[in-house]
């Protein structure tokens, strides 16, 4: 046991307290999270105001008051959050208001901006005092845009001086087909603002009715971007922690060092206390990422989307994922003698690997179909599909299912690691031509 | 039933890969305290019976005991350094010697302290703080010879433990085997170059083909391999009469002494005694087969007598 905790120790060590980790796993991180606050707080876009006078070519005075409606700037508006909101709506409605406030900011000031209408005959002047700063722009909207049958919509050009914001061009494009759009309704008998209300896009609350007489409401966040932001999470972290492990048994097979280490243990006592000392190096990587979601968590108040037992459960799923994924990368490192001999390897390894991901849309779209129910039993997809189902099913997934999946998961993952050991056992003295499949098979037979 | 004495005990050990046997049948017991050379040409098996001992590999068929028991129990209690050598290269000695030390059984503390005091007296003490990539070759062979006696152990394997050194850290590396033994430690160590184990070893075991062809006390191997010849060197200008009960080799080339091939049942002193009478000499011995005669004689063909 002391043998074994003294290689985890080591592994550990070597592969988290290195510049690497700590730049790739923390500080990559960390910065990504430093700059996006830093650029949202003093990085903001510097939109200059809309200063002076706006020529209108021929403007009625229906279009200039959708004109003015349209550019004035928009009044403030405060959203609470209902106390019946659950958890995931209050996040999404959250996402929602935060996409907006970014859309407003980067609007520009228009409180300076004036509209004056002028006769088409002045536009050359117009265009002369855009050029010298005199106008900011002028809009000239086509004869017949502003009738209820517009050919084509009808169309309107905007004047304005080469060095215009894009901001500035943005605005008033918008600004002028939603005038233009105002200025019809008006002239038809309606009111732009019922208009806009009518059609209005309600928003609409998915309930299923669960088999057993109680209602769950589903919302794309926990219906769709949870199961797959925790399985691409786990993939991420499973496959980055037992790259570490294969490269470390690389190395200690490249170097030779690795009869030194088998003459004071057992390769199944060296392969143990690596596959411990990587997964110390997966849980921290882990941590990273949970602690950053369990923050974002706390701050939308979104705690309750995941539930203590499938957060268990999850665990248990990751654990398992990651030891397939360990059995997997030593078996393929202690067959090889280098990195490249190991990407010979690696490529059928991966397809496999890939696989969870590629099911995803499959699982999610029907967690109880027979994909999905199928692939929970095949290693080494099993821990994956099954964190995706039981995050993304409706209602929980039957326990016995569930429970079968966990032991067939474990008797599965403790036959690859077994597998493993029989592999590393011949694979790590062994050196030259990198085996066959069929040879790691015989491997895994010898005494 | 194996030698409670014995270090080590192999039984009628057979190790094959597949289709090729790498030992066959192998019996070899290694009394306790002794410096035994463990000698065979390449693909012999050495390494092979070496990483059994060590249980690095198991046996097909037979029985193997290190210190009364399996080596996989005993290896706090043996020091082992491997013929394939190598070191973790980003790694300081330190923390590498101190990790080789804690997978022996040893404290921190008593690892860092044993790896101060080899490096001392292997003449390194600069090392310990200095990445292993930044030592020369023969400094590496060095930290990694540390690392198998480190814990003080009973029984130390060497597999080639010469090769890469310079005569001097080979004359030195010598020493400190010789005093190992002297200590009381059970050394069992191979390598190619038979005169350093003519030199340091009180016992030798050869095989080739993984099967033994040789396991016996050194003087005893000398005794059994005497090839009754007489070298003689005459003095210049001497011719030899022939000699009875003798036939005679000329020299090969100039300067080579006289070979005279003693016949069976006659006595060598007497032979000795006539060349004097005979001739003028500068010298007269027994000529003692070396190692490399006995060893030569054996893999090419020859048998035990």
């Amino acid at each position: 046991m002391n043998r074994l905790l003294t290689v985890a120790g080591r592994e550990f060590r070597h592969t988290v307290l290195t510049k690497a980790f700590f730049i790739g796993s923390v500080v990559v991180p960390v910065v990504i999270v430093l700059v996006s606050i830093g650029a949202e707080m003093f990085l903001k876009p510097n939109i200059p105001p809309m200063k002076g006078p706006l020529a209108v070519i021929d403007g009625g005075p229906s279009l200039m008051v959708a004109l003015e409606e349209n550019l004035s700037p928009p009044s403030p508006k405060t959203t609470s959050a209902s106390g019946s909101q659950r958890p995931e709506e209050a996040l999404e409605a959250a996402l929602v208001e935060a996409n907006k406030q970014a859309e407003a900011e980067k609007r520009p000031d228009t409180t300076q901006l004036t509209l004056e209408t002028r006769p088409a005959s002045e536009l050359d002047a117009i265009k002369e005092g855009i050029r010298d700063g005199s106008w900011v722009g002028a809009i000239e909207v086509a004869s017949g845009s502003l009738e209820s049958k517009a050919p084509q919509g009808g169309s309107a050009i905007i004047w304005l001086a080469p060095e215009a914001a894009t901001s500035h061009v943005d605005l008033l494009t918008k600004s002028t087909r939603q005038a233009v759009v105002d200025a019809r309704l008006r002239g038809m008998g309606m009111s732009p603002e019922m208009v806009r209300a009518a059609v209005d896009r309600p928003s609409i609350e998915t309930i299923r009715i669960g088999s057993e007489g109680g209602e769950q409401s589903e919302s794309k966040l926990t219906r769709y971007l949870v199961p797959i932001a925790f399985m691409a999470l786990m993939w991420i972290v499973t496959l980055t922690g037992g790259n570490y492990l294969l490269m470390s048994t690389i190395e200690e097979k490249s170097t030779r060092v690795i009869e030194v280490l088998l003459s004071a243990t057992s390769p199944t006592g060296l392969l143990a206390g690596k596959i411990l000392g990587f997964a110390g190096v997966s849980a921290v990587m882990l941590a990273m990422y949970l602690i950053v979601a369990v923050v974002m968590m706390v701050l939308f108040a979104a705690l309750d989307i995941v539930s203590i037992g499938d957060v268990l459960l999850g665990g248990s799923f990751f654990m398992i994922a990651y030891l397939m994924m360990a059995a997997i990368m030593a078996g393929i490192g202690s067959a090889v003698s280098d990195i490249t001999e190991a990407q010979s390897l690696m490529g059928p390894a991966m397809l496999v690997l890939m696989l969870p991901l590629l099911l995803i849309p499959v699982v999610t779209e029907d967690p109880n179909g027979t994909v999905a129910a199928v692939a929970s039993f095949i290693p080494p997809l099993s821990p994956y599909v099954m964190v995706l189902r039981i995050a993304a099913a409706p209602e929980p997934l039957p326990l016995l299912e569930v429970l079968l999946a966990l032991v067939w998961a474990i008797v599965c993952a403790g036959g690859m690691i077994w597998a493993a050991g029989r592999i590393f056992r011949v694979g790590v003295l062994m050196q030259g031509k990198p085996p066959s499949p069929l040879e790691l098979l015989r491997w895994v037979r010898y005494r | 039933m194996s030698d409670p004495a014995a270090t080590i005990s192999i039984q009628s050990v057979t190790k094959c890969f597949g289709e090729i046997t790498a030992v066959r049948d192998l019996d070899l017991t290694v009394p306790q305290g002794s410096l035994i050379g463990f000698l065979g040409p390449n693909g012999a098996g050495k390494s092979t019976t070496i990483r059994m001992i060590m249980s690095i590999i198991y046996a097909d068929e037979g029985c193997i005991e290190v210190l009364g028991r399996s080596a996989l129990d005993a290896k706090d209690r043996i020091g082992y350094l491997p013929e394939e050598r190598g070191l973790y290269r980003r790694m300081r000695v330190r923390a590498f010697l101190r990790y080789i030390g804690r997978l022996k059984g040893m404290s921190r503390g008593a690892a860092d302290a044993s790896a101060a005091r080899w490096l001392e007296r292997l003449e390194l003490p600069e090392a310990l703080p200095r990445r292993c990539e930044e030592l020369s070759k023969g400094q590496q062979q060095k930290i990694q010879f540390v690392a198998a006696v480190l814990h003080e152990p009973d029984l130390i394997v060497l597999d080639e433990p010469f090769s890469g050194l310079d005569p001097v850290n080979a004359a030195l590396l010598s020493r400190v085997i010789r005093e190992l033994h002297d200590e009381g430690r059970t050394i069992v160590f191979s390598t190619h170059v038979l005169h350093q184990a003519e030199q340091l070893c009180d016992r030798i075991f050869l095989i080739d083909r993984g099967v033994k062809l040789l396991d016996d006390d050194i003087d005893d191997i000398r005794t059994r391999f005497r090839e009754r010849i007489i070298n003689v060197e005459l003095a210049a200008g001497a011719t030899l009469p022939p000699i009875p009960g003798t036939r005679v080799n000329e020299p090969k080339e100039n300067g080579d002494p006289l070979e005279l091939h003693v016949d069976d049942g006659v006595d060598e002193q007497s032979v000795i005694r006539s060349v004097v009478e005979a001739a003028p000499v500068r010298s007269v011995s027994l000529r003692e087969p070396s190692l490399d005669d006995i060893f030569t004689h054996l893999v090419t063909g020859g048998h035990v007598p």
